[in-house]
């Protein structure tokens, strides 16, 4: 698990420096490819993993270091959407 | 003294509710610790640290990412408009008829103005003081630009950032120690006065977001045209005059409004900006 977490650190912060200073050059809309890494881990997981919601802190955190003004706003966002995708997959997925 | 059916159904349903009811408490007691840290972290100073932390390891890989993005944006674009390079290229051909015509009368005007420049000593430098600073990032959903220089460096909030060209890129809003942020005139929150040049016309001009800028509360009867320059006006305050903006793309008129609107094309593109300039003082 540490393993993991270390690879979601580094993986997190390098996409999120590729988010802010190279993606910006192709278009002036750019998708939030860290939530988008964030989605994508909670939905692939398996259902006893808690490693979607330790990766939505991460890549929360990271987002907020560079691109908001208070530590918190999107750490809380992707926290809530992996939160959601959890109990969503655990009423209509893992019950089946 | 037996149990009964509906003992039994209660005592199972009883004790499911009870293991939900802790397991709820735990995530909820989870959920508000997160809060509360997050509330702790934003009233203490060690938030603006951790920014620091981050900005002064993360600049020298931003900056190259910036010059690399910026590099191989160019080489796709010019590869995906191979097929339009035909026809600008013609269209180009004719504007260039006419500014070879034009480029004569601005080079006698370039000789007087050079002559005058160094009469009087208005260099950009002597006009303001300046301070050179590189774009390493910009924010994904707002129109900000992060900077590599910051509070060491004298930067303070609400100094204005231009191009080499006296082209106006917006302004410093958030300072830290070696890293500040620029809010765009695009940005929603910006709103400043300018002028149409050589028209005479005052306004203020708002952020729309996606480096767009809109022009507000001109007056039914000003004559406004596609290709006017906006450049700042001195009235608010918090530009220098005379910084170009941009030109007008288009007119918003109706009959029933008491005042038109126009869009305004920026005359900078983010993808291009490197090198800045951020004025310390324009009251020189």
């Amino acid at each position: 698990m540490i393993k993991k977490i270390i690879f979601a650190i580094v993986g997190f912060y390098l996409l999120t420096l590729l988010q802010s200073s190279f993606f910006v050059h192709f278009s002036n809309y750019v998708p939030n490819f860290v939530l988008i890494a964030v989605i994508l881990i909670n939905l692939l997981e398996k259902q006893k993993n808690n490693f979607g919601i330790i990766s939505s802190l991460i890549g929360g955190f990271f987002l907020d270091v560079f691109f908001s003004s208070y530590i918190g706003y999107y750490v809380l966002i992707s926290f809530f959407i992996s939160i959601s995708i959890k109990l969503l997959f655990k009423k209509y997925v893992w019950q089946i | 003294m037996g149990f009964t059916l509906l003992d039994m159904y209660y005592y199972v349903i009883h004790n499911k509710l009870m293991r939900l009811n802790r397991k709820f408490e735990k995530n909820i007691g989870i959920i508000i610790f997160i809060i509360i840290s997050i509330f702790i972290l934003n009233l203490s100073p060690f938030s603006r640290g951790i920014k620091d932390f981050f900005y002064s390891i993360s600049s020298p890989i931003q900056l190259w990412l910036w010059e690399k993005g910026s590099n191989t944006s160019g080489f796709f674009s010019s590869i995906l408009k191979a097929e339009d390079l035909k026809q600008e290229n013609e269209s180009l051909k004719a504007q260039n008829q006419d500014l070879i015509s034009g480029n004569i009368e601005l080079e006698r005007l370039k000789r007087e103005n050079e002559i005058l420049r160094t009469a009087l000593g208005l260099g950009l430098e002597k006009e303001f003081d300046l301070e050179i600073a590189h774009v390493i990032g910009k924010e994904i959903s707002d129109d900000y630009l992060i900077i590599n220089k910051g509070f060491s460096n004298g930067i303070r909030s609400g100094f204005p950032v231009i191009t080499e060209n006296k082209v106006l890129i917006g302004k410093i809003t958030e300072v830290y120690e070696n890293i500040s942020k620029a809010e765009l005139l695009s940005s929603k929150n910006s709103s400043f006065d300018i002028e149409i040049l050589e028209k005479d016309i005052y306004s203020l001009a708002k952020g729309k977001g996606n480096s767009e800028i809109l022009l507000d509360l001109i007056a039914r009867e000003e004559k406004i045209d596609i290709g006017d320059k906006v450049i700042t006006s001195a009235l608010g305050g918090n530009f220098p005059k005379a910084l170009l903006v941009g030109e007008v793309k288009n007119i918003k008129k109706s009959d029933t409004a008491a005042f038109q609107q126009a869009e305004v094309k920026l005359s900078f593109e983010i993808k291009d900006l490197r090198d800045i300039f951020i004025i310390k003082d324009f009251t020189k």
